[in-house]
């Protein structure tokens, strides 16, 4: 017997990070959550799994679109076998879930009143499982889950930050990995965390990761993991991609580096990528750091650099979008900087001066209260003094640039 | 840190060039001529402090040996050269090559870096007035005019200017939209977009909900129609049976009524109507045919017969063909006898063209063969052609004979022909030569210029009035004795000016000090020790005297404690003094020991410059006793340097001249040539003399003889070509005279072959012709003369024939023509045969007729039968009582079928139900309602489809708009675009964010650096300013402008305040150039001076501003090493002018230094 676990599916999400200039073509883009759900639903099908567990977070929180449940709904009656819901944070405050009361009869809902559990007595299989009745779930639900049922392969059903050593994630349920594995289940579905991890095995305890990366920072082949079940016990669970689109971050170290070397070395970085995105399009943010003779150039060069990594990519046969250029690198320390070193200290010591500080604090302050509140949260502007002195360097660096630039 | 010496060994295209710089001299003129490498050597200052980078274009001659040396003195007196090669490492040597750590040149650098050396302590002329250009675009602002001319950064202006207008395109200035404007504009749009687009799930509920009630109501309208269906079905079905149930009631009752019939065939009332009828038809059929056979017979008996012809029937039939034959031959025989008739007169006429005795038959059959024929008319033909080719022959014969004897008199007019050959070889000779006349004009020109510039060069060269030859024989100073001497006047007269500058220094020394005495003591006695003691020995004094009076005890004289109160104040006073002045005393001691001191250097100086100027006077002897032998009063050994070169130009004048000359004459003498090579075969020699007149002449000359030679021989060659063809025409008329004979033979043997005696050809054609008319006739005269025969024959034996028939069929004889009886007969027979055949026709008619009366008798009788067996089984006697027995019969036949058709109709309208239940039915049905239910309830099943449709399309529309929910309005994709936007105006924010924090720092920076430098570098900018400008302008002075800018200044001599913007471009160069030096100077101040090196920096100035600046460079190389490269030899005078030991002039690439007061 095998079955299918997936989590954090976010149906119908944008993408981040890209921009509206970006020659990126839009069928790549459109849909993509969808296609990779569609994906899981076939190979669902075809390795004829018993059924489906979504360990939470099937919708985006603040997404209204019931277009999105209907989707959902279709794709169930496709699977045509049963299928575990559990909501997460973000199904807990969606529209989509408290308003889609008619989910195709194979689909059953964990209760989020309490942990329900549920036994597949033909298959030998009983799962437990407790929905999100709200957003904000400070309290370990693991707690409250029941003892396993006896002469069954017992499957815990729970979304939760876990123990979350990165902190990238919002903490929810927050539970350890040994209190689950007290429990005596067989294998915990756990959701939320969107990057795959198997915190233990025998139980196993699996985070599958998201079904399809949004963003530049959820890199790395994404899907779900298949589970197998051989005499009542588990003996493999193996992580199948059913993402549609890859996201990579190439970091190309340019120290020292001539054009040559440089267009080298952005192709030892796109390479392995390509090779990993197993023919999918491949997203990628370029960052190009070191100390190089070739930083003013680079720094005038945004499209050269995309255009090498694309090259790169086709002659890996594959095919790369660049989700933005980022030239991290900085002049030899000669030349142009030592010449402007005495305006440098000067343009350096502005941020002793108080008044100073603070008027340039008040203005950013301003600029950012101006943007979108999700981009407030993102956007790189600084709030305090230290953070004003980090972007200074980059501000020297725009300063150097036009200080440097020819006459016209 | 100062440059002694640079090497450069090889290094770009130059080799082995060494530039030594006087250790003394503060500033360094390097002159040279554009192209001589300056540029190149100014590269390597910087290469050989710094490094020879991998891709240096100064490596494209000598690759990896690309070198250069150089030899520095530091501050502290120190020397020590270096070698720097092209490489990656270990590139700086010791002049033996031995690897250096680069520490070892640290030292002398102070730890300047290659962009300080070249960006602070490099200027040239373009960088001077790009620097003065900005300033005035810098509006004069202070702080970025002193940073600019400070780091010798230009731009700043540009560059905030720069990163003003990118971030204006991100968040503007208030005009139009932006990038972060638009991006938000565009989040904005979108966010409505994906609103608009989401599917909201009240929306779905409703949607579902009105889709129930539309499937709800299509249920209930079904139903209802169902019931109206029904009821309708069972009163249709009422309205179907109540007919059929009545007529079944009918005819039951009529069968009923018959019951008791006998049965008979089905058929039996057809077999009753059939046989009496056949019966009837019998009886009419007998009597009908008994008459037919009485009339027959009748018709008959009537007939004419006639046997006599029929006996004769065959011999009549016999004249049918015959008869017709002989009517066409009886026509046709005229026009045949015609044609024989006219055959012969056609034989008879050509029997007299003939002229031969025969007859017109025999003639037909003597006509002469064809092939016979055939040969006169060919000998006929080539009669005629060789005639015309013996008369052909003839006349080309004649022909050639006229033209050659008019080639002969022709041949004979013409006078002998002349030989061009030797005047065309000579034109040929003398046009290769070229153009010589304008070849000589050129020459000539050339010369003349070559001369008249001699001429001038020689006049304009001072100190000699003789003529370029005895310049170049005059008796000249070796080059050695003139450098020996000249070094020893430019030594004598260098030591001469030193000397005299120390002394006015000495002078201006002790000026100064005096000045500064004199303003140290302000006026007042100053409290120097003596002055105190000699007060306090006043002081004592006094006391003394007021002393030898108290001890007296005598009463002090009040003057006399009064003279030592005095005294003693003063004492006090100077004393006190002394404590509170001790600087200003220490400082006038210091003065006056250096007035003595400056006294005693003076007196030093004083004795040096005479010594020096006896050196000098002895030096100038030596000058002039060395140019005596060539008759020349010298002047300085830079006038003479100058006037050696002119008369090197002069002499190469001079040999310029002359080659010119030498090639005037080439030309000369090849023109005279070519000319004598033509005037001899010129007759008529043009009057001009030029050669091209002359060639013109002879090309003339040259084409006439041409031309009569050309005609000469073209009448030679016609002349042997007629003489030459004679032969062949004389030989072509005897053979065809001779052809003639041949065929006048073979014309007598043709023509009597044909019977003709005559031997005339044009006889022989009339002949032939008329032969060929008796051929022609021959034949249809034959054939019409046997078809005549033919004829006649037909006729005769169908008369004949005739006359037998008539005999035969008993008739009399007749006289009219054969073809008339046979006629006649014909017709009478074919009377006789038509009576015969109606007779035979009748006989049959009759025997017919016979027969059909006997059977009808037959079929009468037979229907009597069959009746008669129908009555018996309807047991009836007669046949009215079967007619009606038939009826009855039939009648209860049909009831009995109807009743069988109603029950099945009734079957299948009662919708399978039996006869009773369905009257049942009818019974309880009011038959007069029917028809209004049933149209009641047409109606109500009309609103019900109705209704149904409605419900129908509004259950369609349902389902519609929820499959439209299902696929969704795409909101992602507008969410997609949300994000899109927002990534865009983050990246604007960001971006903006970093120009503004860069904007503000950069003008923070810039307005700290000019307060921490203003005050002292505008002090000195301002000292150099007006040092530059003669006087001009006073001082530079600060201000704020209407932005409350800190802007720069200047001030006129006369007070007048000038901004930046106003001053001209040559003035704001010196404003740049005197910003430039004070901060080279007060960096200098605080680091190790490097040399200032200034590349063709005083292009753009005259020789006043050229001079001043000159001036503020030497002042500038007391501190640090000033080298100023320069093409222009005035700038070099004009530094020579300065006349200060403290300026040397370099030659560059003569590696000469000439110290600038000896250069001038």
């Amino acid at each position: 017997m095998k079955f299918l676990h997936a989590a954090d599916i976010h149906l119908d999400s944008p993408l981040a990070g890209l921009h509206a200039r970006g020659d990126i073509p839009a069928e790549i883009i459109q849909g993509c959550t969808r296609r990779a759900f569609q994906a899981m639903i076939d190979l669902a099908i075809a390795e004829d799994v018993a059924f489906v567990v979504i360990a939470g977070d099937l919708y985006d929180g603040d997404w209204k679109d019931f277009s999105t449940g209907l989707f959902f709904a279709s794709q169930m009656r496709r699977l045509n076998r049963p299928c575990f819901l559990l909501r997460g944070n973000h199904d807990a405050q969606s529209v989509i879930t408290r308003s889609l009361n008619r989910l195709p009869d194979n689909v059953h809902e964990f209760s989020s009143r309490t942990c329900q559990s549920i036994a597949l007595a033909e298959l030998g299989v009983a799962l437990h499982g407790h929905s999100f009745p709200n957003r904000a779930v400070p309290e370990d639900l693991s707690a409250g889950y029941p003892a396993p049922a006896k002469g069954l392969l017992n499957i815990g059903v729970l979304h939760t930050s876990a123990e979350d050593p990165g902190g990238l994630h919002d903490r929810y349920a927050p539970c350890t990995a040994a209190a689950l594995a007290l429990k005596g289940y067989d294998y915990w579905a756990l959701g939320h965390i969107h990057e795959r991890r198997v915190l233990q095995e025998r139980p196993w305890i699996v985070f599958p990761g998201n079904l399809q990366g949004r963003h530049v920072q959820e890199t790395g082949a994404k899907g779900c993991t298949l589970v197998t079940v051989e005499d009542g016990r588990i003996v493999a669970a193996e992580h199948r991609s059913v993402d549609v689109l890859r996201w990579a971050l190439l970091e190309v170290d340019a120290t020292g580096a001539d054009l040559a070397t440089l267009t080298d070395r952005i192709g030892r970085a796109v390479t392995p990528a390509i090779a990993a995105a197993d023919g999918r399009p491949l997203l990628a943010r370029l960052v190009v750091t070191g100390e190089t003779d070739l930083h003013e150039r680079l720094r005038g060069d945004h499209e050269g650099v995309a255009a090498t990594a694309r090259d790169a990519a086709d002659a890996a046969g594959g095919t790369l979008h660049p989700e933005t250029v980022r030239i991290r690198t900085r002049a030899p320390a000669r030349g142009a900087e030592e010449r402007l070193a005495p305006l440098r200290t000067a343009f350096a010591a502005g941020l002793d001066d108080p008044e100073s500080v603070a008027a340039l604090l008040a203005h950013l302050a301003k600029l950012r209260a101006g943007l979108p509140p999700d981009l407030q949260a993102t956007v790189e502007i600084p709030l305090d003094e230290a953070a004003l002195r980090a972007f200074a360097d980059d501000a020297w660096a725009l300063a150097a640039s036009a200080l440097e630039e020819p006459r016209a | 840190m100062r440059l002694r010496d640079l090497s450069l060994h090889r290094y770009g295209h130059l080799s082995d060039i060494v530039l030594r710089f006087p250790e003394r001299a503060a500033l360094c003129v390097v002159l040279g001529a554009n192209e001589a490498g300056k540029s190149t050597a100014l590269a390597a200052v910087g290469d050989a402090l710094y490094g020879i980078h991998d891709r240096s274009p100064a490596a494209f001659l000598h690759g990896a040996q690309t070198r250069v040396g150089i030899t520095l003195a530091a501050q502290d007196g120190t020397t020590a050269g270096f070698v720097r090669r092209k490489g990656r490492k270990n590139t700086l040597l010791d002049p033996a090559e031995t690897p250096l750590p680069e520490a070892a040149l640290q030292r002398f650098l102070g730890g300047a870096g290659r962009d300080t050396f070249e960006g602070l302590f490099g200027l040239n002329g373009d960088r001077l007035r790009a620097g003065a250009i900005d300033l005035a675009q810098l509006g004069g602002r202070v702080g970025e005019s002193l940073f600019a001319a400070g780091t010798g950064l230009t731009g700043l202006r540009a560059a905030l200017e720069r990163i003003d207008e990118e971030a204006k395109t991100l968040v503007g200035d208030g005009r139009g939209k932006r990038r972060l404007a638009q991006a938000l504009d565009a989040w904005h749009a979108a966010r409505r977009m994906r609103d608009e687009r989401e599917i909201r799930p009240a929306a779905w509920q409703e949607a579902d909900r009105a889709r129930a009630a539309a499937h709800a109501e299509i249920a209930a309208q079904r139903e209802d129609a169902a019931r109206l269906d029904a009821e309708t079905s069972r009163l249709e079905r009422v309205r179907r049976v109540l007919p059929l149930l009545r007529a079944l009631d009918a005819a039951r009752t009529v069968r009923d009524c018959v019951a008791a019939t006998p049965r008979l065939p089905e058929d039996a009332a057809e077999t009753f109507r059939r046989l009496t009828a056949a019966r009837a038809e019998a009886a009419r059929a007998e009597a009908r045919t008994t008459d037919d056979v009485a009339r027959l017979r009748a018709d008959r008996d009537a007939l004419v017969r006639a046997p006599d012809l029929l006996a004769a029937q065959d011999l009549i039939d016999a004249l049918a063909a015959p008869c017709a034959v002989a009517v066409q031959a009886e026509a046709d025989l005229p026009a045949q006898e015609r044609v024989v008739a006219a055959q012969r007169s056609v034989v008879a006429q050509a029997l007299r063209d003939l002229g031969l005795p025969l007859t017109p038959e025999q003639a037909r059959d003597a006509v002469p063969p064809q092939p016979a024929r055939r040969l006169v008319r060919r000998l006929r033909g080539e009669h005629d052609a060789l005639l015309q080719r013996r008369d052909a022959a003839r006349q080309a014969l004649a022909a050639a004979e006229l033209r050659k004897s008019q080639a002969e008199a022709e041949l004979a007019r013409l006078p002998p022909a002349p030989d061009p050959s030797l005047l065309r070889s000579s034109v040929e000779q003398a046009r290769a030569a070229g153009p010589l006349d304008a070849a000589l004009a050129t020459r000539e020109r050339q010369h003349a210029a070559a001369r008249a510039a001699l001429d001038t060069a020689l006049a304009a060269l001072p100190l000699w009035t003789g003529d370029a030859a005895a310049l170049a024989g005059c008796a000249l100073p070796l080059a050695p004795a003139i450098q020996e001497t000249a070094a020893a006047l430019v030594t004598a007269e260098t030591r001469a000016a030193r000397a005299a500058e120390a002394i006015a220094a000495q002078r201006h020394t002790l000026a100064d000090i005096a000045a500064r005495l004199v303003q140290v003591a302000r006026g007042e006695t100053i409290p120097t020790p003596a002055v105190v003691a000699a007060a306090r020995t006043e002081r004592e004094a006094a006391w003394q005297v007021l002393r030898a009076a108290l001890a007296t005890g005598q009463p002090a004289d009040a003057g006399a404690i009064a003279a030592y109160e005095q005294a003693r104040d003063a004492a006090d006073l100077l004393a006190d003094r002394r404590a509170d002045e001790a600087h200003r005393v220490s400082e006038h001691l210091g003065l006056e020991a250096s007035r003595a001191a400056s006294s005693q250097r003076l007196g030093e100086a004083e004795a040096d410059g005479e010594a020096a100027a006896q050196a000098l006077a002895d030096a100038q002897a030596d000058w002039r006793a060395l140019w005596a032998p060539a008759g020349i009063v010298p002047g300085s050994p830079a006038v003479m340097a100058d006037w050696l070169r002119q008369r090197a130009d002069v002499l190469k004048l001079a040999e310029a001249a002359r080659a010119a000359q030498q090639a005037c004459e080439d030309v000369g003498h090849a023109r005279e040539a070519a000319r004598a090579l033509l005037l001899p075969c010129v007759p008529d020699r043009p009057q001009d003399g030029s050669l091209a007149t002359l060639l013109l002449a002879a090309e003339d000359r040259c084409a006439a003889d041409e031309r009569a030679r050309d005609q000469r021989r073209a009448v030679e060659a016609a002349l042997l070509r007629e003489t030459d063809a004679l032969p062949a025409l004389r030989h072509a008329v005897a053979e065809a005279d001779a052809a003639l004979v041949v065929w006048g033979e073979a014309w007598q043997a043709a023509v009597a072959r044909i019977g003709m005696p005559a031997a005339d050809p044009d006889l022989a054609e009339a002949a032939l012709e008329a032969w060929q008319r008796i051929e022609m006739s021959a034949d249809p005269w034959r054939t019409a003369e046997t078809r005549v025969g033919q004829m006649r024959e037909s006729l005769a034996a169908f008369a004949a024939a005739t006359r037998t028939a008539l005999a035969r069929a008993a008739r009399p004889p007749a006289d009219d023509p054969p073809a008339a009886i046979a006629g006649r007969l014909g017709r009478e027979l074919a009377a006789a045969r038509a009576a015969e055949a109606r007779a035979t026709e009748l006989t049959k008619h009759v025997a017919a007729q016979e027969a059909a009366s006997r059977d009808a008798a037959a079929q009468r009788e037979a229907a009597d039968a069959a009746l008669a067996a129908l009555r018996a089984q309807a047991g009836v006697a007669d046949d009215v009582a079967l007619e009606a027995a038939i009826a009855d019969a039939r009648k209860r036949d049909a009831a009995e079928r109807e009743i069988a058709q109603r029950l099945a109709e009734l079957a299948v309208a009662g919708d399978g139900q039996d006869e009773a239940a369905l009257r049942a039915e009818a019974d309880q049905a009011d038959p007069d309602a029917l028809a209004a239910r049933l149209q009641a309830l047409r109606a109500e099943r009309q609103a019900c489809v109705a209704a149904l449709e409605r419900a129908t399309e509004e259950r369609t529309r349902r389902d519609a708009a929820l499959a439209a929910m299902e696929r969704g309005q795409d909101a992602a994709a507008a969410a997609q675009d949300m994000r899109h936007a927002l990534a865009d105006a983050g990246a604007a924010a960001e971006r903006y964010a970093r120009l503004h924090v860069a904007r503000t720092l950069l003008q923070a920076g810039i307005a700290r650096f000019r307060r921490a430098q203003q005050a002292p570098l505008l002090g000195k900018a301002s000292a150099h300013f007006a040092a530059l400008t003669g006087g001009h302008y006073a001082a530079l002075i600060t201000d704020e402008n209407e932005r409350g800018e800190t802007v720069i200044q200047a001030v006129r001599d006369t007070g007048h305040e000038c901004p930046l913007e106003a001053l001209s471009d040559g003035t704001r160069d010196q404003l740049y150039l005197a910003l430039r030096v004070a901060t080279v100077e007060a960096h200098c101040a605080a680091a190790e001076p490097l040399p200032f090196v200034a590349d063709d920096l005083l292009v753009h100035f005259d020789d006043a501003r050229a001079l001043a600046a000159l001036r503020l460079l030497t002042t500038l190389g007391r501190t640090a090493q000033v080298v100023l490269f320069t093409h222009h030899d005035h700038i070099a005078t004009l530094a020579a002018s300065l006349g200060s030991p403290e300026v040397a002039v370099i030659r560059f690439g003569e590696g000469a230094v000439v110290p600038a007061a000896q250069a001038a």
